[in-house]
């Protein structure tokens, strides 16, 4: 067994590459390898290497002994002698005249070579196809350099590739391979030998590089924890930066920064969102509240730890005197003021008003404001909350802050609404209404905030869909699933009365035509497939019942916890038989006590019994336990008796029975829908 | 401790570490422009066949980042350090951390990292990938391996380093405050510039003029007779003068932005009119760039 071990040495990577690289290489790798690869590699990545090890791979396969036949032994040998014909196919096989053989073959004796086919040398496979393996790796994007044409997310500077230890000699973009690999860029800038991945590994480890992922992120969070307790500050747990940030080094050092104090009176999404996005800081808190001091992770394990926290403080210092001087300017005037400019701003380009030109921004506010108010009912909020806060919903677009830090929209207007002693509620309401703002986001907390929230996305919708502004295929410049999903959210969050997606729209004043709510329903579609609920089911609860949106969801997902528990597959075999039963032979339903005992046997007979002890219930959950505990007494009735007998009497009675079934479960799902596999 | 520099001492080191690795050292162009990436010796010279290194100090008017001299960190002009190198040569990022050195900083003491920037000019058609190049955070470089110009695919990849100088300035000489940096001399002392000194009153009288004075009924026709002019002379097949036209368009644009008279839908197409003339110019340059200069003398009738 050989050990396979190969890094590719790489200018930083972007930090969120550094994951798809791991798994791309190691994927292109163990493609490349295939059987000489029993087991998985393992994989290492920082934003400057990424390197695999196969630790069990077969240097050299022994191939298969085949015999390849010729010409007639009267042409090749002619008087006896080897001709021409003998020379040229003993040349073409690599064996001698004399190790030809003669073997019969269909029209008298042949002659034949023998030869080792398939053999393969692991060597020469990762020579051959190493190059290719490595810009095989998908990538979102990458580029070109010097003047080569290979593409990858950032100039490779080196590749080593070893087997045992011996450089695998190939060229990758026009550079050899390497035997050597190289520490921390900084302190350790001296090429080393590899001799095995091991042995790499604990080199890296000695020159300032944690290889590994997972431990470096180990190292990361538990120096973040451990420097907040220190300082006995409250951090608050942040995978997504902790993802980014450990992909922005190669050693984590995590350092104590500091900010003029003076900042805090900014709002306080502005300094943590600005210290996360901008600088990649991790905030601290004490009390909850937000304090001056942030975490860092630098990527040099023995700087000048003043010189560093020094220096960052300075920045925040400085890209913050921007947002106290915006601030400070946009606090000057009421929000209301602010919104005037709105009229000079266009809304889309696309959707035209009453006038023929397109919308403005503040008649756009007037829509808005306008659904709002109509949507309060629906929503339990207060209607003169609503209007209040939709007339000022957009008004901060026209802010200073808003227009250096977009992601505060919202949040600005909030914040000024109250310095200006607007109520509580209409404050909120004003940033809330931009909830949810991604697919997971967190919908609006306040009554207010989802009617306008839902208004901000049904009169999007309705004005898109009037204007045949559908997305095509996957352009959607407008945002319009990101709406419809919007739409889907708030309507499941428990906030907004249960009525079918048309009603909703037109309860915001809306034309809501059957285009754009199904448009609504297929991101619910879309949204419970997503969580894994299989398609058909979907299909067999969108066919039946109400078309509210939390009813179909909550009947999709008691459907998908089966699914999740491999309990589907029964009721879908059994119940898809009761509904093709019954599709294909159409009549009347009747009572269960109508039906005639005899025809439909014993076990028709504690079919219905158990059919009619089902508790009455619109609870998605209880109905599918009752569909469960019954599928078993239905496949027994199916055992039991001749459905389409011949005699129409029997025939009606036990099909009464299946329809009966049918229609108790009529509200929760179609069950025709239903696949069989 | 970090040696103070005064900001032209800077310059001069930067020059004169470039001018080491075989840079022609360029001097600003004579036109204002919104960034050192629109110099002809970068936007022009990237279509160029063959290799090209330059370097050279421009000045960036960014008329709505003005702020009357009153933020300590903002500019309506400022200067930015521009190197371009072209096909780079593969030690490139080594050198340009030679470069941070050449100017007495001890890179084992501070935190330098690059970070991902995806670089992309939508009024030249160009864009590339690279990094913003942290030191202790701030970004002091902007780091960009060229992609596109003007709408054509490069296929010998220039390098871009864009120094910002003001800031690099700042950090070097530990001042909050862009004013207060030493152009010559020694703080405190008699014959000592500063920064504030040369640009103070400049800052104040920009900005009056781009938020309150332009005149924007004046501008919008100025930018259409850049624009004319520009596909007038691309006609003429004159890339070199058309694409003066096409900073001129661009710089009018920005004005006309600053002051407000742009809504964000009309934005887009003006970026686009701009960005049509930038890679007209780019196409004609790169057609004619192949052309000896004898060829061209007889083109145009010389």
């Amino acid at each position: 067994m050989s050990e396979l071990f190969v890094e590719i040495g790489v200018e930083e990577l972007p930090a969120r590459f550094v994951g798809p690289a791991m798994e791309g290489f190691a994927a292109q790798m163990a493609k490349l390898l295939g059987p000489l690869a029993p087991s998985a590699p393992r994989v290492w990545g920082t934003p400057r290497r990424v390197a695999v090890a196969f630790s069990d791979v077969v240097a050299e396969t022994p191939g298969v002994e085949k015999l390849v036949t010729g010409p007639a032994v009267s042409v090749a040998f002619p008087n006896g002698a080897p001709g021409p014909a003998a020379q040229a196919f003993a040349a073409k096989f690599g064996v001698s005249v004399e190790a030809l053989e003669r073997v019969p073959g269909p029209k008298g004796e042949v002659i034949a070579a023998r030869r080792v086919e398939g053999a393969q040398k692991l060597v020469d496979v990762v020579a051959a196809g190493l190059h290719a393996a490595i810009f095989a790796i998908p990538f979102k994007k990458t580029m070109k350099w010097g003047r080569r044409k290979e593409q990858f997310p950032r100039p490779i500077q080196y590749v080593c590739a070893v087997v045992d230890g011996v450089r695998v000699p190939t060229d990758i973009a026009g550079q050899a391979t390497v035997d050597t690999s190289v520490g921390h860029w900084l302190w350790h800038p001296e090429p080393f030998r590899v001799t095995g991945a091991a042995q790499w590994e604990a080199e890296l480890l000695a020159r300032d590089v944690v290889p590994d992922l997972a431990e470096r992120r180990t190292q990361l969070v538990e120096g973040l924890w451990a420097r907040a307790a220190e300082i006995g500050a409250e951090l608050r747990a942040d995978d997504t930066l902790v993802d980014e940030v450990v992909n922005l080094i190669e050693k984590p050092t995590v350092i104590v920064g500091e900010f003029d104090a003076s900042l805090l009176g900014l709002p306080p999404r502005l300094l943590v969102e600005s210290m996360k996005v901008n600088q990649r800081y991790f905030p601290l808190y004490r009390d909850g509240e937000l304090t001056n001091q942030f975490l860092l992770a630098a990527n040099n394990p023995h700087g000048d730890v003043a010189l560093i926290a020094a220096g960052n403080a300075r920045v925040l210092a400085a890209r913050f005197h921007d947002a106290k001087f915006f601030y400070a300017e946009d606090r000057k005037r009421p929000l209301a003021e602010h919104g005037q400019k709105l009229s000079g701003m266009v809304w889309l380009r696309e959707v035209k008003g009453a006038s023929g030109r397109p919308l403005t921004m503040s008649e756009r506010q007037s829509q808005l404001a306008a659904a709002g108010e109509r949507l309060a009912g629906l929503c339990s909020a207060n209607a003169g909350a609503v209007l209040e806060a939709g007339l000022l919903a957009k008004s901060d677009l026209t802010t200073l802050m808003v227009g250096e830090f977009p992601e505060l929209q919202g949040h600005v207007g909030r914040k000024l609404a109250e310095a200006e002693g607007l109520p509580a509620e209409v404050a909120l309401a004003i940033e809330e209404h931009y909830l949810p703002r991604f697919t997971g986001d967190a919908v609006p907390g306040s009554a207010a905030g989802t009617a306008l929230a839902l208004a901000e996305r049904l009169t999007l919708l309705d004005a898109a869909f009037a204007a045949g502004l559908q997305p095509k295929g996957g352009a959607d410049h407008l945002g319009l699933r990101r709406a419809a999903v919007g739409v889907v959210a708030l309507l499941l969050g428990r906030r907004v009365a249960a009525v079918p997606v048309q009603e909703v729209f037109r309860a915001a004043g809306c034309v809501g035509g059957d285009e754009v709510c199904d448009f609504v329903y297929a991101r619910l579609r879309a949204a419970l497939q997503d969580e894994g609920v299989p398609t058909d089911v979907v299909e067999a609860v969108f066919s039946a019942g109400s078309r509210l949106v939390p009813d179909l969801a909550a009947r999709a997902r008691a459907f998908g916890a089966l699914a999740a528990d491999g309990r589907m597959g029964a009721i879908r075999a059994t119940f898809r038989r009761v509904a093709g039963l019954v599709k294909q032979n159409p009549g009347d339903v009747l009572a269960l006590d109508a039906l005639d005992a005899d025809a439909i046997g014993p076990a028709g007979n504690a079919l219905r019994e158990a059919v009619a002890a089902i508790p009455a219930s619109s609870v998605p959950k209880e109905q599918l336990a009752a569909l469960v505990a019954l599928r078993p007494l239905v496949d027994a009735y199916f055992d039991g008796v001749m459905v389409m007998d011949e005699d129409l009497a029997l025939r009606g009675n036990r099909l009464g029975l299946l329809r009966a079934i049918v229609d108790r479960f009529s509200t929760l799902a179609d069950f025709s829908k239903l696949s069989t596999s | 401790m970090t040696p103070r520099l005064t900001f032209q001492d800077l310059i001069l080191r930067l020059q004169a570490y470039w001018a080491a690795q075989g840079c022609a050292i360029l001097q600003p162009y004579d036109q204002p422009m919104g960034a050192g990436t629109f110099h002809p010796a970068t936007f022009l010279r990237s279509l160029d066949p063959g290799a090209w290194r330059c370097a050279y100090v421009q000045p960036s008017r960014r008329p709505a980042d003005g702020r009357y001299g009153e933020n300590p960190n903002r500019l309506g002009h400022y200067y930015q350090f521009q190197v371009l190198i072209k096909p780079h040569p593969a030690n490139i990022q080594a050198l340009y951390r030679g470069s941070l050195e050449a100017l007495g900083l001890d890179l084992k003491a501070h935190d330098l990292r690059f970070v991902e920037d995806d670089w992309e000019s939508p009024t030249l058609g160009a864009w590339g990938l690279g990094w913003e190049v942290w030191l202790d955070g701030m970004e002091v470089t902007q780091y960009t391996y060229f992609q596109q110009v003007g709408g054509i695919e490069l296929d010998e990849v220039p390098c871009e380093l864009t120094y910002g100088l003001e800031r690099l300035a700042m950090y070097l000489q530990g001042v909050d405050n862009v004013y207060d940096l030493v152009w010559v001399g020694e703080r405190g002392q008699p014959g000592c510039i500063t920064y504030g000194d040369v640009y103070s009153r400049n800052e104040l009288e920009q900005a009056k003029d781009n938020f309150e004075c332009s005149d924007a009924s004046l501008l919008a026709p100025a930018f259409e007779v850049w624009e004319k002019e520009a596909r007038r002379l691309v006609e003429a097949r004159l890339p070199l003068p058309a694409y003066e036209c096409v900073m001129g368009a661009s710089h009018t644009f920005n004005m006309l932005q600053a002051r407000g008279a742009i809504s964000v839908a009309e934005r887009a197409g003006y970026i686009r009119r701009v960005r049509d003339l930038a890679c007209a110019c780019a196409a004609l340059y790169k057609e004619t760039s192949r052309m000896s200069l004898e060829e061209r003398r007889k083109e145009l009738g010389r």
